[in-house]
């Protein structure tokens, strides 16, 4: 890029930050601000209606006993189970349709649906779905696969595994377009010179679609390791928490304590407890799994 | 290749392609089904997958019960002003960033990553408190505030101005244009393409949040549709098909509005994954 | 006055990196000059320091006796037309000329009129409501150096306009660029790596190396008497031969080599600095040897062996080995009287006012 002569270069830099002006004070007050004093709150006993006072490590030592936020913590590395799922789902999916194949548009499009349908609704058609009487029991009846009705929200050793699946289902067509992006942007040159070299499609996947797709791959999944951590969503339209808080998360803890039952403090203080698990997760997936340059 | 061999694998490649589909599209079907359907206990067993009694009375319904017209206007009120917004800040947040070249330019650029790290539902309690002080709570502007700036946006907005030739910004130089002329007269309308793609994802965003205008807004009235209609399960628990049909009034403008725009959004993603 | 004056101008990158080493030049007022040199040399990062584009780490640049180092881009009464056109692909041909007259806050009419007027110099006057994607290149080059014209600039600035043109158009821009300049008379400033442009395009070529200035001439001094081994062998199609020999005898105004087969050479160059078993070069022009079938050597003659024959149509080159040396020697020969094929044997005359004696430095010893 060029460099500008020096009094250009004052003016330009003056005029970036008049640029920038707008974005870096919203910045500063709604991404920022609240990471510094949310952490701080997370030591007092902030509430609306009392003055403060610093209550120390307290609200740390409340969570770490309460048995919601301990099964909250479990589920949430339960959900990073669904990662590798996700990303195999979504490279497949997207291999399938990096193609011209007819009506591949359409295709393309169903595969996204979930993703842009509102939680909220995911939530309530998911929720006839999992009914007792509902859906997947009646299919799963006709073709015996069980014997009776299954719980899906209803019981608390599966509950969890049936949000976990919404969530699946929700994510792979967003991956699936990530991926997709980057399989177009590999030249078709080195598909072809392999072709001409002779290796077949399995050949080729694996010695040249995989490692061109590895950047994609590095950033898809920590993005995916950290929304599994941060899951809370689709545990507030379907089960609440319930049943018999078996479905909690760690961050719907914080949710439902910090602004369900106002209480500020524990709420900042799990979700503090979330942030800094994924900043040395996403620490650790940068240190180990750089891409490496050609 | 063979015609049949290749023929025989594009009809395998068509039925697996239908059936993951199937499974992605299935809820949708089942729901709009009992929503058009009137007759017949979907608890029943045998469920149907057909509509029975097909009629529109369930979606009468729905508009009748709750405010639905009013949650639409809601909706597309937020929708709007925030892709706007959001556009207009992050594209100017976005041109220094790729094009010029001034002190702290990498600070900048660090700070907006280190948000994409941070968990940025955590900050929803402290926003709420923010908006307190600053007596937000209970309006639009609240709402739409914290989701003007995002480092996606500006990220996905700073490559398309990258993708500008530098001849150009350097002409218009000698030409004697300043930088808010560059950026308005030439590199703006060269990136369209990218505005609208960001455009249509910040839409459907916008679109779909619920839990922050939860948070902000008190009175129901003024809730978007994506937080009413939750409404409709608390009220009719045991009518199920006017909660399906209230459902599916909620995702047909957005999926109509995706659909027409998909080709955009497919292509635009292309060069964003670095 | 619209002259350019460099002082001793140096450019630092960030990282340290030195790549104009003290450059001094004069531009006279509607002077046509042309800074060649192969890739990388400097040439274009110098246009752009006199743009305003980069920065001037060090020394003075005048345009127009005004000082013009911390001057932004616009104020300096000068246009660019770059390699790439730099065309504004969401304006009309017609916006882009007058976009930069707009800014500066001409009135509509006056715009106008500009407009026209260079529209008509370029006969691009039927083109003006198109956009420039659907143009050809020829034609939008024009539009380039329509905007150019069209802020009546004291300086014009060409970045390599031509060399993403097809070759035929490149001759035909070529006499359009010339006769440009005997029309507007403006001082302009070309930047090439084609020598062909440098040659007849400049009225003054400036040739740059590694950043630094090589020699600075009108075409004729430069291609006659190059200063050095650069120089000499950058001008010129097909290049110079440069022939190693060794300083056989030294006398005053006059050397003896002895060429890689023990053939003699007399050549005439200043001799004072050399001494007898130096090694130098011997540098001589396609068009200035003869070839001759001759078997007996005469002086300056040099027995040699054609390798390959290259017929141009209105002349040949002929490419020669003598016994010793790897490379060969081209040769321009009419076509009429050449009935060479290869392997023939051969002469080659030398003659002694037309050869160069570069040192061991490169440097050109011819007086």
């Amino acid at each position: 890029m060029s460099a500008p002569i020096k009094s250009e270069q004052r003016r330009q830099t003056i005029q970036a930050y008049l640029f920038l002006l707008p974005a870096l004070v919203l910045l500063l007050l709604f991404s920022l601000w609240p990471v510094g004093f949310g952490s701080f709150l997370a030591f007092t006993d902030f509430s609306l209606v009392k003055p403060l006072h610093w209550v120390g490590l307290d609200n740390f030592r409340y969570i770490f006993d309460n048995e919601m936020f301990l099964t909250g913590i479990k589920n949430s590395l339960l959900f990073l189970l669904i990662v590798p799922f996700i990303q195999v789902g979504a490279i497949t999916l997207a291999v399938l349709v990096n193609n011209q194949m007819h009506g591949i548009r359409f295709f393309r499009a169903a595969y996204y649906v979930p993703v842009v349908t509102t939680v909220s609704v995911v939530g309530i058609m998911w929720g006839f779905m999992f009914h007792e009487q509902g859906t997947l029991n009646y299919i799963l009846l006709k073709i015996h696969a069980v014997n009776t009705p299954v719980g899906w929200l209803s019981d608390d050793a599966i509950a969890i595994f049936a949000i976990m699946f919404v969530t699946l289902w929700r994510g792979l067509g967003w991956y699936m377009v990530m991926y997709l992006a980057g399989l177009q942007s590999i030249p078709s040159e080195m598909q072809e010179a392999a072709i001409l070299d002779g290796a077949n499609r399995w050949q080729r996947f694996w010695k040249i679609t995989v490692p061109m797709l590895y950047p994609t791959i590095m950033v898809c999944t920590i993005m995916s390791v950290l929304a599994a951590l941060k899951a809370y969503q689709e545990v507030d339209v379907l089960t609440q928490g319930g049943p018999m808080n078996s479905t909690f998360t760690a961050l719907y803890y914080a949710y439902d304590q910090g602004l369900k039952h106002l209480k500020l403090p524990r709420g900042l203080a799990s979700s503090m407890v979330v942030s800094l698990f994924c900043i040395a997760i996403a620490l650790v997936c940068l240190r180990y799994l750089k891409p490496k340059h050609r | 290749m063979k015609n049949p061999g290749k023929k025989l694998g594009q009809l395998g490649q068509y039925l697996l392609l239908t059936g993951l589909a199937v499974l992605c599209v299935f809820p949708f079907w089942w729901t709009l089904v009992t929503a058009i359907s009137t007759e017949g206990n979907i608890f029943a067993f045998p469920p149907t997958f057909w509509p029975q009694a097909p009629s529109l009375d369930n979606f009468i319904e729905v508009f009748r019960s709750i405010p639905m017209w009013l949650f639409y206007r809601n909706s597309l009120i937020i929708t709007i002003s925030t892709v706007f917004w959001k556009l207009l800040v992050c594209a100017l947040a976005a041109y220094p960033l790729a094009r010029m070249k001034f002190t702290g330019s990498k600070l900048v650029f660090g700070l907006i990553i280190a948000t994409m790290v941070l968990p940025s539902e955590v900050n929803f309690l402290t926003n709420f408190i923010t908006l307190t002080k600053l007596g937000l709570v209970n309006t639009y502007t609240g709402v739409i505030l914290p989701n003007v700036v995002n480092a996606v946006s500006i990220l996905l907005l700073k490559q398309a101005f990258e993708e500008v030739p530098q001849d150009l910004i350097d002409a218009a130089r000698v030409d004697g244009a300043t930088e808010w002329i560059i950026f308005w007269k030439i590199v703006l309308p060269l990136i369209m393409p990218w505005l609208a793609t960001v455009g249509i994802l910040s839409a459907v965003e916008a679109w779909n949040e619920y839990i922050w205008p939860s948070i902000v807004l008190s009175k129901p009235e003024s809730f978007p549709l994506s937080a009413g209609v939750l409404y409709l399960r608390g009220a009719f628990g045991s009518s199920t098909r006017v909660v399906a049909a209230g459902t599916i009034l909620t995702i047909v403008p957005i999926l109509i509005a995706f659909l027409f725009t998909q080709r955009f959004f497919m292509r635009g993603m292309d060069g964003a994954v670095k | 006055m619209a002259q350019v004056k460099l002082s001793n101008i140096v450019k630092h990158y960030d990282d340290g990196t030195q790549v104009i080493h003290g450059i001094d030049l004069d531009i006279r007022d509607g002077e046509f000059v042309v800074f060649v040199g192969p890739s990388g040399c400097g040439k274009s990062t110098l246009l752009r320091m006199i743009a305003g584009l980069e920065s001037i780490t060090g020394g003075e640049l005048t345009i127009g006796g005004q000082l013009a180092n911390d001057i932004p881009p616009a104020k300096r009464g000068l246009a660019m037309v770059f390699q790439s056109y730099a065309l504004y692909p969401h304006m009309s041909v017609y916006e882009n000329m007058a976009f930069g007259l707009k800014l500066s806050g001409m009135k509509a009419a006056e715009v106008d009129s500009a407009v026209q007027q260079a529209a008509g110099i370029l006969q691009i006057t039927h083109l003006l409501k198109r956009k420039p994607k659907d143009l050809s290149g020829g034609q939008r080059q024009r539009v380039a150096i329509g905007r150019a014209i069209v802020r009546k600039p004291e300086v014009f600035l060409f970045d390599e306009p031509l060399s993403n043109l097809d070759a035929s158009l490149r001759v035909q821009m070529r006499l359009e660029l010339s006769r440009l300049h005997q029309e507007l008379g403006s001082t302009m400033i070309y930047v090439t790596h084609d020598q062909v442009e440098a040659m007849t395009l400049g009225e003054r070529i400036v040739v740059f190396n590694g950043g630094y200035i090589e020699q600075v001439g009108t075409p004729l001094e430069l291609y006659d008497r190059p200063a050095n081994l650069f120089v000499a062998g950058f001008l010129g199609s097909p290049k110079m031969n440069f022939i190693p020999a060794k300083v056989e005898s030294v006398y005053e105004e006059q050397v003896v080599l002895q060429l890689s087969d023990g053939a003699l050479m007399q050549v005439n160059a200043r001799s004072d600095s050399l001494q007898p078993g130096e090694q130098v070069t011997l540098g001589v022009r396609a068009e200035h040897s003869t070839l001759t079938s001759a078997a007996d050597l005469e002086p300056n003659q040099v027995r040699v062996k054609v390798a390959l024959v290259e017929y141009l149509g209105d002349s040949c080159i002929a490419y020669v080995k003598i016994d010793g040396m790897p490379e060969m020697i081209s040769v321009k020969l009419p076509t009429e009287n050449v009935m060479l094929k290869s392997g023939d044997a051969g002469s080659l005359y030398l003659p002694a006012n037309r050869c160069h004696l570069f040192d061991s430095a490169g440097k050109n010893l011819s007086p």
